[in-house]
C-alpha cells in the first residue's frame, strides 16, 4: 500500500512537466492604450494581426513583420512595407553570438521554438526580394541591387554544393536593377551569374524598361519529422500570361507568357540537413533511452507493487505470516524504488525537447515567374491572367505599371497577401493558437467631476 | 517507509519545476546614447556608423593635406554630393549618410580654403533668385549674383563589397572598398584619390545556420 501515492505522485509530476511553456512563448497583454496607439496608422485588414505581432514580442518579430510587410507591400502601403522589411531585416543580419536565448536553445530542456525567429534561407532570401521590389518601385536602383546581393548570400548553407547560391531570381533582380540605373558591365556580370544556374529563362533585352512578377501558388509548410526540420509543398502552382493595350495601337492586343524565375518550395526543400539537426538528434536519442529505462524501471515497479499488495491465499502460521510481510515490506521498498528510478526517467525523458522549429513564413508564396518587356510610358497597365496547372483559365486583374526612374515594376500574385490566422503558424502553444484574437477597446475616459464641471 | 512517497513527490515536483525555468523575465533595457565612433551592441558585417565616422575623418584630413584643393591661391568651388558616388556594394545604405558628414566635416576643417557649392539645393535656390528678380520679395542683403556657382571640382565613387560564407562553419565575411575620387569639372582630371577598406567576418550561432 506504501507504494501507492508514488504512483499518484509520478501521474502528477508528469503532468506537471510535460507541456512546459516559457514565457517567452507566451502573447503579451499589452495596455489598451498602447495597443491603440500602435494600431492608430495601421490598415484595418491588419489590425488583427498587427496587434498579435506586439503581443508576440521580439520572439517572432521577424516572422510577423515580414508576413504583415508582404500583406501591406500587397496593399500598395508601401512606406509601412518599407519600414516592416527593414525591420525584419535588421533581425536577420543580426548576428547572434553568445546570445543568452541562442545559448538556451541548444539546452536539452529548452525547445529550439523559444529562439527569435530568423527563419530559414529561403525566407530570409525572400525578405531580401520583397525589400528590393520597394526599392525598384521607389526607382533607387542600387539599394535595389544590394538587396538582391544580400538575398542571395543567405542562400550559401546548402548541405549539398550545387544547391549553394542557386536562387537565380536574386542575380536576375540583380542585373535588372542594374540595367535600369544604366550601368550594363555589372548587369552583364549579374546576368552572367544567373545564366550560370537558369540555362532557359530569357534575359531582358537592352531596351526592356518593365519588369513584370507573377507570384503563384502558396508558402512552402515546414514540418517537424522527428528532430528533422523537413519542407512539403502545399498545393499546385498556376501558368500565368499577360496582356496589354497600347493606346496609339488599341487594335493590337499583344500578349506573353511569363517564365518559371524561382520554385521558393525547392529552394526551400533543397536545403538538405541544417547543423542544428544533429544537435537535435542528441536530444532525441537521450530522449529515448531515458524513456526506455523509465519503462522498464516502472514494469518492474508494478511487478513488485503486485507482490506487495498480494493477499494470502491460505490460512497461515504466525512465522508464516511475519515472512510474507517481511517480505512484502521489501517488495514494497522495492517498487518504490524502481517507481521513483522510473518516474524520474519518464519526467527527464518528457523534458527533454527536441522538436525542430516549424514556424513559417505563410503567406509566401510557391514560384515566381516573370518577364520583361519594352513598353512606351502610354501604356499603364498589364493585364494578368491565371491558368491552372491543365490550362483552365482562373482569374484575369490588371495591375498598374508603376514606374520610378528608367523602369517600371508590375507585381501581381494569385490570391490574397493578407494571411488568414493573424498568428502565424506554430508561433505560439497550440493551446494560444486557438484561443480568439479580441483587441482590447480604449479605455472610456474618466469623466470629469461634477465639481470640476460647476467650477468657475 | 511513510516517507518515501512524499520524499519522492518533493523531488519531483523540484525536477518537474526546475524543468520549466527557462522562462525570459528580462526587464528589457533603456533607451541609452551610444557613442557612434564605437560598436554598438547590434553587430553586422555591413558598413555601420562607426564605418562611416572613421572612413569620413580620414579621407578629410587627406583632402585638406592635398595642395590642389585646400592651399589653391584661390579657393576652388566643390560640389560633395552623392549623385556621383555609387553604391555597388551589398550594403543597403544611404550613401548621404557618407557625403554629407565628408562634406560638413571639410567645410568647417577647410575655414575657408574651400568653398562649397551646394548643387542638391539648385532648385531651391533658382525659386529665391526668381522671387526676388521679379521683385516678389526684395534684394535681400547679399549683393546679386550673375549666376549660381559653377564646380571647379566635384566628388564621384564607389563602394564595392566582396562576400563569402563558409557553410560548412557558417563564418560570414565581407570585404568593403570606397573609393573616393575628386575630378576637374573642366578637364575631368582626377586630382584626389583616397580609398578605404575594411574587412568583417561574423559566425552565427548554429541555431540560426
Amino acid at each position: 500500500m506504501a507504494a501507492r501515492p508514488s504512483w499518484l505522485s509520478v501521474v502528477v509530476i508528469a503532468g506537471l512537466a510535460s507541456g512546459c511553456v516559457t514565457t517567452r512563448e507566451r502573447e503579451v497583454s499589452p495596455a489598451p492604450a498602447v495597443v491603440q496607439a500602435y494600431l492608430e496608422d495601421k490598415p484595418t485588414e491588419l489590425r488583427r494581426h498587427f496587434f498579435i505581432a506586439q503581443a508576440q514580442g521580439d520572439r517572432n518579430r521577424v516572422l510577423n513583420h515580414m508576413r504583415l510587410g508582404l500583406a501591406s507591400f500587397a496593399m500598395g502601403r508601401d512606406r509601412l512595407a518599407e519600414q516592416l522589411f527593414d525591420d525584419a531585416l535588421v533581425g536577420i543580419e543580426a548576428i547572434y553570438a553568445d546570445n543568452e536565448e541562442a545559448r538556451k536553445a541548444r539546452g536539452l530542456w529548452v525547445k529550439e521554438g523559444i529562439k527569435d525567429f530568423k527563419g530559414e534561407p529561403y525566407e530570409r532570401a525572400m525578405a531580401y526580394y520583397y525589400r528590393g521590389l520597394l526599392y525598384l518601385k521607389a526607382g533607387d536602383y542600387e539599394n535595389a541591387r544590394a538587396s538582391f546581393k544580400g538575398g542571395m548570400l543567405q542562400d550559401a548553407f546548402a548541405e549539398e554544393e550545387q544547391y549553394r547560391a542557386d536562387f537565380a531570381l536574386m542575380p536576375f533582380l540583380q542585373g535588372w536593377a542594374a540595367h535600369c540605373s544604366g550601368n550594363e558591365s555589372l548587369a552583364a556580370e549579374d546576368f552572367k551569374e544567373f545564366r550560370a544556374i537558369n540555362k532557359d529563362a530569357p534575359l531582358p533585352r537592352d531596351h526592356d524598361n518593365v519588369l513584370v512578377l507573377v507570384e503563384t501558388g502558396t508558402a512552402p509548410v515546414k514540418i517537424s519529422d522527428g528532430p528533422r526540420l523537413k519542407i512539403k509543398r502545399s498545393g499546385s502552382t498556376e501558368t500565368v500570361s499577360i496582356a496589354w493595350t497600347d493606346p496609339d495601337r488599341p487594335k493590337d492586343h499583344p500578349t506573353g507568357n511569363a517564365v518559371l524565375l524561382e520554385d521558393i518550395f525547392r529552394q526551400a526543400s533543397t536545403r538538405g540537413g541544417r547543423p542544428f539537426d544533429s544537435i537535435l538528434e542528441g536530444k532525441a536519442e537521450y530522449k529515448d533511452t531515458a524513456d526506455t529505462v523509465g519503462n522498464v524501471a516502472l514494469i518492474g515497479a508494478a511487478v513488485a507493487a503486485k507482490v506487495a499488495t498480494d493477499r494470502p491465499r491460505y490460512r497461515e502460521t504466525k512465522e508464516q505470516r511475519e515472512a510474507r510481510q517481511q517480505a512484502q515490506a521489501g517488495a514494497a521498498l522495492v517498487g518504490a524504488g524502481l517507481a521513483v528510478i522510473g518516474g524520474l526517467s519518464k519526467l527527464f525523458a518528457s523534458t527533454i525537447e527536441s522538436q525542430a522549429d516549424t514556424r513559417y513564413w505563410d503567406n509566401l508564396s510557391d514560384r515566381v515567374q516573370g518577364l520583361t518587356l519594352a513598353l512606351p510610358d502610354k501604356v499603364a497597365t498589364i493585364d494578368v491572367s491565371f491558368q491552372s496547372p491543365g490550362g483552365a483559365p482562373l482569374e484575369t486583374v490588371a495591375r498598374p505599371i508603376q514606374r520610378a526612374g528608367k523602369c517600371g515594376l508590375v507585381w501581381a500574385r494569385h490570391g490574397s497577401a493578407v494571411p488568414r490566422n493573424p498568428r502565424a503558424p506554430n508561433s505560439v502553444p497550440a493551446e494560444v493558437m486557438a484561443s480568439p484574437v479580441v483587441i482590447p477597446a480604449a479605455e472610456p475616459k474618466a469623466p470629469e467631476s461634477k465639481s470640476k464641471e460647476s467650477s468657475p | 517507509m511513510r516517507r518515501l512517497p512524499a520524499l519522492a513527490f518533493v523531488t519531483f515536483a523540484g525536477l518537474a519545476l526546475a524543468a520549466c525555468q527557462s522562462v525570459d523575465n528580462t526587464a528589457g533595457s533603456p533607451s541609452v546614447y551610444i557613442d557612434p565612433g564605437s560598436v554598438g551592441p547590434v553587430k553586422g558585417v555591413g558598413i555601420e556608423s562607426q564605418d562611416i565616422i572613421g572612413m569620413t575623418d580620414q579621407m578629410m584630413r587627406d583632402m585638406l593635406s592635398q595642395p590642389r584643393l585646400a592651399n589653391a591661391q584661390v579657393p576652388p568651388n566643390v560640389i560633395i554630393d552623392s549623385e556621383y558616388f555609387y553604391n555597388e556594394s551589398s550594403s543597403r545604405l544611404n550613401k548621404n549618410s557618407i557625403t554629407d558628414r565628408l562634406r560638413v566635416g571639410l567645410n568647417r576643417a577647410a575655414s575657408g580654403r574651400m568653398q562649397f557649392v551646394g548643387r542638391n539645393y539648385a532648385d531651391m535656390v533658382a525659386k529665391e533668385r526668381e522671387l526676388k528678380r521679379q521683385g516678389v520679395v526684395d534684394k535681400a542683403t547679399l549683393p546679386a549674383a550673375r549666376a549660381p556657382k559653377g564646380g571647379d571640382y566635384r566628388l564621384g565613387g564607389r563602394i564595392t563589397s566582396l562576400d563569402s560564407r563558409d557553410p560548412k562553419t557558417g563564418m560570414m565575411q565581407r570585404y568593403n572598398q570606397i573609393v573616393f575620387e575628386m575630378v576637374d569639372l573642366e578637364t575631368s582630371e582626377i586630382v584626389w584619390s583616397g580609398i578605404y577598406e575594411f574587412a568583417k567576418a561574423a559566425q552565427d550561432d548554429i541555431i540560426y545556420r
